[in-house]
């Protein structure tokens, strides 16, 4: 049902079914008035105006049931309460109260204004409506009624409600699959929209197949901002009588519809996608079986201003970017961050000489490379300094890590230290890890970029079978002294300046100069 | 038999209602705490500078913006914070319906024991939980009227949090890198919402209120392709603006951007002088597009012939306004000078080579903060000569 009223189109649904069923109630009562026939007991319980109603009513053909009206009913129960309706309503007298507001209602509906009937007003004559019904043993109506309140209130949830930075909010949790149902979803993604940034669908995307792969996945709170207005909030009761933070939140469907998320459109996105993608597929009944159930917290901020909900974003995307050494040391489902781990474990080179707490080494170090450093030169040395790790060679990888360690282990234990003697110094133990920063001045071994080229060479050297002792002869010959000109290998290769003391650090000379080292290297073996 | 019987006030360390529901198939609570009791409850680093159980290390200038962000704001928000639990740490016993209108099984009592809420961990938030901390000391030891409303109002603001049923570190350190995995708001997006910033205002003001600059400043992308008839982004002409003000490679400190704040109209109409009276009066390519001689349109074709529909020549042109302006008080002169100049791309000399700023036969300028900075450096002097 689709109105600009809605609220109103929902009582008046509601006061017919109420009419329909408590006029026959209110006859078959009547009938217990002593002394009395029904015409002449409806007419003693109304004023003037109501009675002469009911007798043009009767005069113009309706029935006697038909001639009373929705306004007459409080009257007549309270005028007979003790004759006919006492032993009729469980809670006594209150019901009165009820038929009373539920006249006023039909007032409201018969006289609409310009805005719709508020909506806390409409649920609470719904459920004035309902009791009744359920009162006057009218079981199926008072379904009906409540029916019709879940229809226009399809949001009822218990949430906590506290104030955040001058806002009311209301945090609850909601399982993804009435989160699809009901939290609205971005149409046109191109554009800045509402409180919305342009949805990028590649990161949707990316959460959805994080949601359908990983059994352990977890996803953080929604924000989204709602009309003061379109929600209602009752507060339970506490044992000592004192309200409670926590209580009833229920919003309407036009709460719904103007709800606005301003962080979290690209996890609505993936939740829709991956549920959709799921119901499509047999083979995976059991993840989607798991998803349906699972939920997803929401904060609920009542503010519905566009600007303040687009500050709000801006203020809730201020976050620290993580750092790449946590990220290599907490993500272990990256190969290479597991080796890496593993390497600065055994690794006589490199144990005991990576630097776990930062992202990169400072000058004054006595660490060789940073833990990120490292994972990323082990993938270098596995698929090249261009080559990437796409999700499935990663997951080929992670099947047989001590496979991948060994041959990270070879290259850092055999290699390395065959190549450069400043490696092997250290392993042997005639160079200390406290000599390490004087001696960055006399040579670039110690740079983690040209540990990086090393790698970079030994992939392309090895990847055809050859072996790697031809290629550690040739750098151990040349030279690393930083401040070199032409006729040094790493200037001639065009990753340091002339006169610089370390390489520059753009991808793309480096890649030439890893091509440049190791043509320059098979002449050399030839 | 001596029994030992449980101290029953101490044995939960907290009581509080709470959601609970699955997800990736752990246990989770979800409840809110007000920052006093939150503050009172957390663990809280003790050693910053390292990775410890299952958080990065703390930086301090970063827990210090949020302090600031929550002492300062009066419309702050703060999402979850994140943490993990022995799951034999929780109780959870659903309300019933003759406790509240509820019958819903995953709402209900949390309990922590005592006994293990040591095994709490935060994974997410530890800078906000530090933050929170230090705010509501700093707060307490204020003196003023204003902080001790803003106390009291933060005493009894709440936040949210997550509590994971997952007490293994490695698990709590993946999840960490799982929630960090967000897609980091663009540049173009926060110059448009955040409007606590002043030169963010500026340049959403002057993309509506300038002649050369309005319908012609990219809203929807934080950069500018050469096919693409605007002459920057909205985020660009926000970094350009701040040039414009504090000259090339100055910061806006919080306090001089409050100082912005509070006088806008000052800022908006010295942004527009620069805009509407120097760029036009300094290169033809901006007059024409101010008269009309020259259609949005032609902007692509035209970047293929000159640098001034560059971002980093704008950018340029800002830094030498202000550098300029300190030193002369009219810019009259340097607009004269730039105009003279010869901007065309591969021409083999001009300003722009001459400046460092391009190679002879380049098409595209050098972005290099000290490349960009030199050659603003080279055109006021060369400037400064002709005057």
């Amino acid at each position: 049902m689709t109105t600009r009223r809605p609220n109103r189109q929902a009582l008046s649904e509601a006061l017919d079914t109420y009419r329909d069923a408590m006029r026959p109630f209110i006859m078959w009562r009547l009938r217990r008035v002593p002394g009395q026939n029904i015409e002449v007991a409806v007419g003693s319980a109304l004023g003037d105006g109501q009675y002469n109603r009911f007798k043009q009513n009767l005069q113009s053909g309706r029935s006697m049931e038909g001639s009373i009206d929705i306004t007459d009913f409080p009257n007549i129960v309270r005028k007979h309460w003790r004759d006919a309706f006492n032993d009729a309503f469980q809670f006594g007298s209150a019901a009165v109260d009820s038929l009373y507001r539920i006249s006023e209602a039909r007032n409201k509906v018969s006289h609409p204004e310009v805005d719709d009937i508020d909506l806390e007003y409409t649920t609470d004559r719904l459920s004035d409506i309902s009791t009744i019904l359920a009162e006057i043993n009218e079981p199926d109506r008072s379904r009906a009624v409540n029916d019709i309140k879940d229809w226009l209130m399809p949001l009822v949830t218990p949430a906590h409600r506290f104030r955040q930075g001058g806002r009311d909010v209301y945090a609850f949790a909601m399982d993804i699959e009435t989160l699809d149902n009901l939290i609205p979803d971005r149409v046109d993604e191109r554009f800045v929209r509402d409180a919305n940034r342009p949805l990028t669908p590649i990161h949707a995307k990316r959460i959805q197949k994080y949601l359908e792969e990983r059994p352990d996945w977890l996803l953080g709170t929604l924000l989204l901002g709602v009309s003061p207005n379109d929600v209602e909030f009752h507060s339970y009761t506490e044992e000592d009588n004192a309200m409670s933070a926590v209580g009833e939140l229920r919003i309407g469907e036009s709460g719904l519809n103007s709800m606005k998320m301003f962080d979290g459109q690209h996890r609505r996105r993936a939740i829709k996608d991956a549920l959709r993608e799921l119901t499509h597929s047999q083979r995976h009944f059991d993840t989607l079986s798991s998803l349906r159930t699972a939920s997803i917290p929401i904060m609920l901020y009542a503010e519905n201003d566009i600007d303040a909900l687009r500050q709000m974003f801006a203020d809730a995307s201020k976050t620290k970017a993580i750092e790449r050494n946590t990220v290599t040391r907490f993500d272990l489902t990256d190969a290479f961050n597991q080796a890496a781990l593993q390497i600065e474990g055994i690794s006589d080179l490199f144990g005991g000489r990576v630097e776990m707490e930062r992202a990169s080494v400072a000058r004054g170090s006595q660490n060789l490379i940073a833990i990120n450093q490292l994972a990323m030169t082990l993938k270098t040395l596995e698929v090249g300094y261009k080559g990437r790790v796409s999700k499935d060679r990663n997951s080929s990888y992670m099947l047989d890590l001590d496979a991948l360690y060994d041959r990270c282990w070879a290259w850092a234990d055999d290699f390395m230290p065959a190549a450069r003697i400043e490696y092997n110094d250290l392993i042997t133990g005639e160079i200390d890890n406290s000599d390490i920063p004087h001696q960055r001045a006399t040579t670039m071994a110690y740079n983690a970029v040209v540990i990086r080229i090393i790698a970079g060479c030994y992939y392309e050297w090895t990847k055809d079978g050859l072996d790697w002792k031809p290629l550690a002869k040739f750098f151990r010959n040349a030279s690393l002294t930083p401040g070199g000109h032409k006729g040094t290998l790493l200037v001639d290769a065009g990753v340091v300046a002339p006169g610089g003391i370390s390489p520059a650090g753009q991808q793309g000379l480096i890649s030439q100069g890893i091509d440049y080292i190791v043509r320059r290297a098979k002449e050399a073996a030839s | 038999m001596a029994l030992i019987i449980p101290s029953i006030s101490n044995q939960y360390s907290l009581r509080v209602p709470a959601h609970q529901f699955h997800q990736g198939g752990r246990e989770v609570y979800y409840f809110a705490l007000d920052l006093e009791t939150l503050d009172g409850l957390l663990p809280q680093r003790v050693d910053d500078s390292v990775v410890r159980h299952a958080n990065r290390r703390l930086t301090p200038g970063h827990a210090r913006k949020i302090q600031e962000y929550l002492g300062e704001e009066e419309n702050w928000l703060l999402g979850s914070l994140m943490l993990g639990i022995a799951p034999d740490a929780v109780e959870f016993k659903p309300y019933h319906s003759e406790i509240g209108e509820s019958d819903n099984p995953n709402f209900g009592e949390l309990r922590l024991l005592t006994s293990g809420i040591r095994t709490m961990r935060i994974f997410d938030g530890q800078h906000r939980r530090r933050a929170i901390q230090d705010v509501l000391v700093e707060l307490s030891n204020a003196s003023d009227e204003r902080s001790a409303t803003k106390l009291n109002t933060l005493r009894k603001s709440s936040m949210t949090i997550i509590l994971y049923a997952e007490d293994s570190e490695e698990t709590l350190r993946q999840m960490f890198v799982d929630a960090s995995k967000t897609k980091p708001a663009e540049g173009n997006t926060v110059t448009r919402f955040d409007q606590r910033d002043a030169f963010n205002r500026a340049a959403v003001w002057l993309a509506k209120h300038s002649l050369l600059f309005n319908s012609r400043v990219e809203m929807e992308r934080s950069s500018v392709a050469t096919s693409n008839p605007n002459l920057l982004a909205v985020n660009q002409l926000a970094a350009t603006l701040k040039n414009l003000d504090v000259g090339y490679g100055r910061r806006v400190s919080r306090d001089l951007n409050d100082l912005y704040m509070s006088n806008l109209d000052g800022l908006y109409k010295r942004c527009q002088v620069w805009a509407d009276k120097f760029m036009p009066a300094a290169r033809g390519e901006y007059s024409g597009l101010v008269t009309g001689q020259i259609n949005n349109s032609e902007i692509p074709l035209l970047r293929s012939a000159t640098f001034a529909y560059s971002i980093i020549f704008i950018r340029v042109l800002a830094g030498c306004y202000r550098l300029w302006l300190d030193k002369y008080g009219s810019w009259e002169p340097l607009a004269k000078f730039i105009r003279e100049a010869s901007i065309d791309h591969g021409s083999g000399h001009g300003l722009l080579v001459d400046a460092g700023l391009v190679d002879p036969s380049g098409t595209t300028l050098f972005g290099r903060r000290q490349e960009v900075a030199g050659a603003i450096d080279y055109i006021v002097k060369a400037a400064e000569v002709v005057h």
